[in-house]
């Protein structure tokens, strides 16, 4: 339900607001999906990571905030989790997801990402921010600990994005830079 | 097997020549690293067995997972600091403690671990021992729906094994600060710290304090100042330098994995060091390799995203483009130009690699023809555009770099046989250009310029003119270009005004030399002053000078 008040939260200004001018060039909003895509993998590579039992807790405990810091917000953002053994999907915080991923069943973990579409542009929200989505296809396979796969499922995702500007400190002095982040992911279809 | 993620794979070789220290410091750093990596990991696996979010299975499997990743064995005992106001310490077994969590709790706000601090390593009876202590915070709601919060002094025991490879296991739980058994005794570590104050590139010679003795060091240098592209990813192989068993540490947020350095995002180009321990041969000293992260476009990363050696850069380039210019019997002349060219094909990246990307150009020129001679004043104006993968903070970021030329030329040719259809010419010229080169992040609004230089060159060359019709002519032209100076981005400007061009490129160091074969295609587009009227109007002059 509270994926459902966030999608909805994120359609409203969407809706309301496609019809804004704007003030992106196209080339910007093509490199807004592309590095929304970047992020995308990014996230499956330390998902891996945080999965993989041959790794250190000091590593895990990196790739776990790598991956944190990939999301708007580790506690109010929503990563859906469902299986082929169950009709259920649970919803769960993006910050227990990782924990419940590093703690439970596989000692190593595969993700494989295709039939990447975005959803639609970037659209312009009333905040001044820019929202979008991509929609991937996840292959997730889990082997046990003799490396035999354990677990498989293809997996329809929606990844929710939010693009804001930020000022940072580079080589150059103080930029204006946009930022993009993560936050809901929306399961659509799961499928063995 | 989980529990194999505690196990820290730092070699023991080195005691055999090292008898005197227990640990290296390098030891005893990452050691001390683990310690409080797994004090932060008990505190969010508590949360997570508290959260209402995994179900009762779930956390059963956490527990058992937990048990093997993180302590010696289910008969580890703990006090109990669940129960809220207990009047008397509790003690509990690992697993029991663990699931009492979940037993006890109905949800777990938060559960925190602060103010760590782990204390030196300690031996007694053969056995290591080192301690974590911390505040912990709880707040939650028990299974009566009272709402508990509450803070406690806590001290986590861990025993350090060292055969064959170093492995910690969680001994005990308890109330308090770290207090030393008085049979403990600090383990020795081996002073030598890693070299400090040397330059990155130039590993410390003085000689050791410890009583390693640097024999068989291996050869450090093809490691060393390595250049690489700065890319979204970066990944050193570090299978060649690790290959003698030793480890290392990278300065700054990667992940080392599988003997591969993974630095998923650099904050922005510069150095960055990794320091290597060679623990084998007797030698102790750790070495500080160095890595310049440059801001280049790598043409010619693998599949896998290696990034490329740089090396002499050969490349060639094509450009297309409509010129304009005026007929071939023209006396004096006004003439403009503009063009395009396409991406260049280079091998290699490099700092002064004189990467070409699609752009634009344009040119105006003056100029006058009589009989054979002729002079041009060229004013040559041209953008590239490019994107450069770059990643500049903690998100990546494309760069769009921007590289503007202004060219002001002037050149003299000499015709051999004038108004004919073959026309062959000598041709000698001056060009001064203005290079300038900024920078923007792609999704950001401000700019910033990278270099503003001024170059000159001098060029030579010779060819025909074959003129079609009496609109357009074809130029066919064979020459050498030498810049002035340090810089080779001399070369671009006279792509661009070649226009349609084939030229090849080899780079010679800091001076260009460049065999220009240029068929140009020309038409008029305005026509020349009429000699006859320019005739008329001089003899005007004359005449109102004369009165």
């Amino acid at each position: 339900m509270k994926l459902l008040y966030s999608i909805l939260l994120l359609a409203v200004p969407i809706a309301l607001f496609s019809q804004s001018s704007v003030q992106l060039s196209e080339a910007e909003l093509q490199s807004f999906s592309a590095r929304a895509l970047n992020l995308t993998k990014d996230l499956s590579y330390y998902i891996v990571t945080i999965a993989d039992k041959s790794v250190t807790p000091t590593e895990k405990a990196e790739a776990k905030k790598l991956a944190t810091n990939l999301f708007l917000s580790p506690e109010s953002c929503i990563m859906q989790v469902s299986s082929i053994n169950s009709s259920k999907i649970a919803n769960i915080p993006i910050a227990q997801y990782f924990e419940r991923l590093q703690r439970l069943r596989y000692s190593k973990v595969d993700i494989e990402w295709y039939d990447i579409t975005y959803a639609d542009s970037p659209k312009l929200g009333s905040d001044g921010k820019y929202y979008g989505t991509i929609t991937v296809f996840q292959k997730f396979s889990g082997f046990n600990a003799e490396n035999q796969p354990v677990y498989q499922d293809i997996t329809q995702k929606n990844f929710y994005f939010h693009f804001d500007q930020v000022t940072i400190d580079t080589i150059d002095g103080m930029q204006l830079v946009w930022v993009i982040k993560l936050c809901d992911v929306q399961v659509r279809e799961t499928s063995s | 097997m989980y529990l194999k993620s505690l196990i820290l794979l730092i070699a023991t070789s080195i005691s055999l020549s090292c008898s005197s220290a227990d640990f290296s410091s390098m030891e005893e750093k990452e050691v001390k690293e683990t310690v409080r990596t797994i004090t932060q990991e008990i505190a969010s696996l508590v949360q997570s067995l508290g959260s209402e979010y995994f179900t009762r299975a779930e956390k059963n499997q956490m527990v058992q997972n937990a048990l093997e990743d993180y302590f010696l064995g289910q008969s580890v005992m703990i006090e109990d600091d669940l129960i809220h106001n207990a009047s008397q310490v509790r003690y509990s077994k690992a697993e029991d403690y663990l699931r009492n969590v979940y037993l006890f709790f109905e949800t777990i706000y938060s559960f925190e671990h602060s103010s760590i601090e782990i204390s030196d390593i300690y031996k007694s009876n053969g056995k290591y021992y080192i301690f974590s202590s911390y505040r912990r915070s709880l707040e939650g709601k028990d299974k009566r729906g009272n709402h508990v919060r509450n803070q406690a002094k806590r001290t986590l025991e861990f025993v350090l094994r060292k055969s064959g490879e170093l492995k910690l296991e969680i001994t005990y739980l308890r109330f308090g600060d770290f207090t030393a058994s008085p049979d403990y005794r600090k383990a020795a570590i081996a002073t030598k710290e890693p070299t400090k104050g040397n330059s990155p590139n130039k590993p410390s010679k003085s000689p050791s304090k410890n009583p390693c003795t640097e024999v068989g060091k291996p050869s450090l240098n093809e490691y060393r100042s390595e250049t690489y592209c700065l890319k979204s990813k970066v990944r050193i192989d570090l299978n060649r330098l690790l290959s003698g068993g030793g480890n290392g540490s990278w300065r700054g947020p990667a992940l080392q994995s599988n003997r591969y350095l993974v630095i998923p995002h650099l904050k922005e180009p510069g150095d960055y060091n990794y320091t290597y321990t060679e623990p084998q041969n007797g030698h102790c000293e750790s070495q500080t390799l160095q890595y310049t992260f440059v801001l280049r476009k790598c043409k010619s990363a693998d599949k896998n995203g290696n990034p490329s050696t740089p090396s002499d850069v050969r490349g060639s380039a094509r450009s297309v483009a409509i010129a304009q210019a005026p007929h071939a019997d023209s006396e004096q002349f006004i003439a403009g130009s503009i063009g395009g060219f396409s991406n260049v094909n280079l091998q290699q990246c490099d700092t002064f690699t004189p990467t070409i990307y699609p752009g634009a150009a344009g040119s105006l020129s003056l100029g006058i023809r009589n009989w054979q001679i002729g002079a041009d004043v060229d004013l040559g104006f041209n953008v590239l555009d490019t994107d450069v993968d770059l990643v500049m903070q903690a998100d990546t970021s494309n760069v769009k770099l921007s590289r503007t030329f202004a060219s002001l030329g002037l050149f003299i040719r000499y015709d051999f046989m004038q108004n004919r259809k073959v026309t062959p010419f000598v041709q000698a010229g001056l060009y001064s250009i203005r290079d300038s080169t900024s920078y923007q992040m792609q999704l950001s609004s401000s700019k910033k310029r990278i270099s503003d230089q001024q170059y000159f060159s001098y060029q030579m060359a010779a060819g025909v003119e074959i003129k079609l019709g009496n609109s357009g002519a074809i130029e066919l032209r064979c020459g050498m270009i030498k810049s002035l100076g340090s810089a080779s981005y001399i070369d671009h400007m006279e792509l661009i005004k070649q226009d349609l061009g084939y030229q090849a490129s080899t780079n010679t160091g800091t001076m260009w030399k460049r065999l220009m074969i240029s068929p140009q295609l020309r038409f008029i587009f305005t026509h020349p002053l009429n000699q006859n009227t320019f005739q008329e109007a001089l003899d005007l002059s004359l005449e109102r000078l004369q009165q």
